[in-house]
């Protein structure tokens, strides 16, 4: 065989190889890992709310699905279904419900009632009053963790 | 004195307890074709019950949809799919039709069906669907397993080409739980 060919060869060889490599690892891609992610934004439970019930649209390119650290007041502290810790901070007549996961559950469990924390957490969506529940709705935080 | 501090007290009376609410209902989202199925669990549904007038709402934040696999959380959120950034809440407002069968005083599972309309991508349908009221020792919870059909009419995963298979079926099933209280 000529070596051209067989360098031909290998080269597609190579090819398939590193392209079959990149479908696998887009296929088994990791998951986000929030709790690693350092936040982009840092600000009081209070003016996040705020943002949201003003500006909504604005509000939510800026903030879903990013990482952000809020402060704020503990005025609940809840489980849900998966047994994770969900922190209220609240903020006017709305609040920041910050969901914990099962790893960082146990910085949760130390809280109570008033004390002032700040939660990391990813925002999944924003503070509003919705008409058809006649209710605020929180702010969504998952993956919290406690930072101070 | 008394007479006025009564009166005061009668609203809150006429009105109290009518009004159930959960902040963390969970919704499990399951799609099935010949390349693969594809499930989701959301468990930060918001809805109320309205034991008087049979009113019930649920909003589903669209990103709280966790998938096995993080491509395709990317993918259901993307603009071409869900616009989670652009739509974030998934919300139906509905009511009870056979609200005069369920004895909210009494435990029991009472079967129910809600009419009312589906809010995905700023398109509303009118959707009919069946689930239960369980009552047990005050407690209020409401399931149901039902099926959204015809995904793609909501502007949701439509192919770009129409050569183009869809990896995700036309109908959704859906299955929801959620454990209510007294406002």
């Amino acid at each position: 065989m000529k070596k051209s060919i067989k360098v031909l060869l290998i080269a597609i060889l190579a090819g398939i190889l590193i392209a079959g490599g990149i479908i696998l690892y887009m296929y088994n891609m990791p998951h986000r890992d929030v709790i690693g992610e350092d936040a982009k934004f840092n600000i009081e439970a209070e003016q996040f709310v705020n943002e949201f019930m003003t500006n909504t649209s604005e509000s939510n390119a800026k903030y879903l699905d990013n990482v952000v650290e809020v402060s704020g007041t503990v005025a609940e502290i809840n489980e849900d279904q998966l047994k994770q810790k969900v922190v209220l901070l609240k903020a006017g007549n709305s609040g920041v419900n910050c969901t914990f996961t099962l790893e960082t559950n146990s910085a949760a469990e130390n809280l109570s009632i008033g004390d002032k924390v700040k939660i990391k957490g990813i925002v999944r969506m924003g503070a509003s009053y919705d008409e058809d529940l006649d209710l605020a709705e929180y702010a969504i935080l998952e993956k919290c963790n406690i930072t101070k | 004195m008394k007479k006025i501090s009564l009166l005061l007290l009668l609203p809150t009376l006429l009105f109290a307890q009518t009004k159930y609410v959960t902040r963390a209902g969970h919704a499990n989202l399951f799609s099935t074709t010949v390349a693969e199925d594809i499930t989701a669990d959301n468990y930060k549904v918001t809805s109320t019950i309205d034991t008087e007038t049979g009113a019930m709402v649920f909003v589903i934040p669209v990103q709280s949809f966790e998938f096995e696999k993080a491509l395709m959380q990317k993918h259901f959120n993307q603009a071409n799919f869900m616009d989670s950034k652009q739509y974030p809440k998934i919300k139906f407002k509905g009511n009870i039709t056979n609200l005069s069968t369920v004895n909210w005083k009494e435990d029991g599972r009472y079967p129910v069906t809600v009419e009312g309309d589906l809010t995905i991508k700023d398109v509303t349908k009118t959707i009919s669907e069946e689930g239960t009221i369980t009552i047990k020792g005050g407690e209020l919870s409401a399931n149901s397993v039902f099926v959204v059909k015809g995904i793609s009419n909501y502007n949701v995963g439509k192919p770009k080409s129409k050569k183009k298979k869809n990896n995700v079926a036309e109908d959704i099933k859906i299955t929801y739980k959620g454990t209510y209280k007294v406002k």
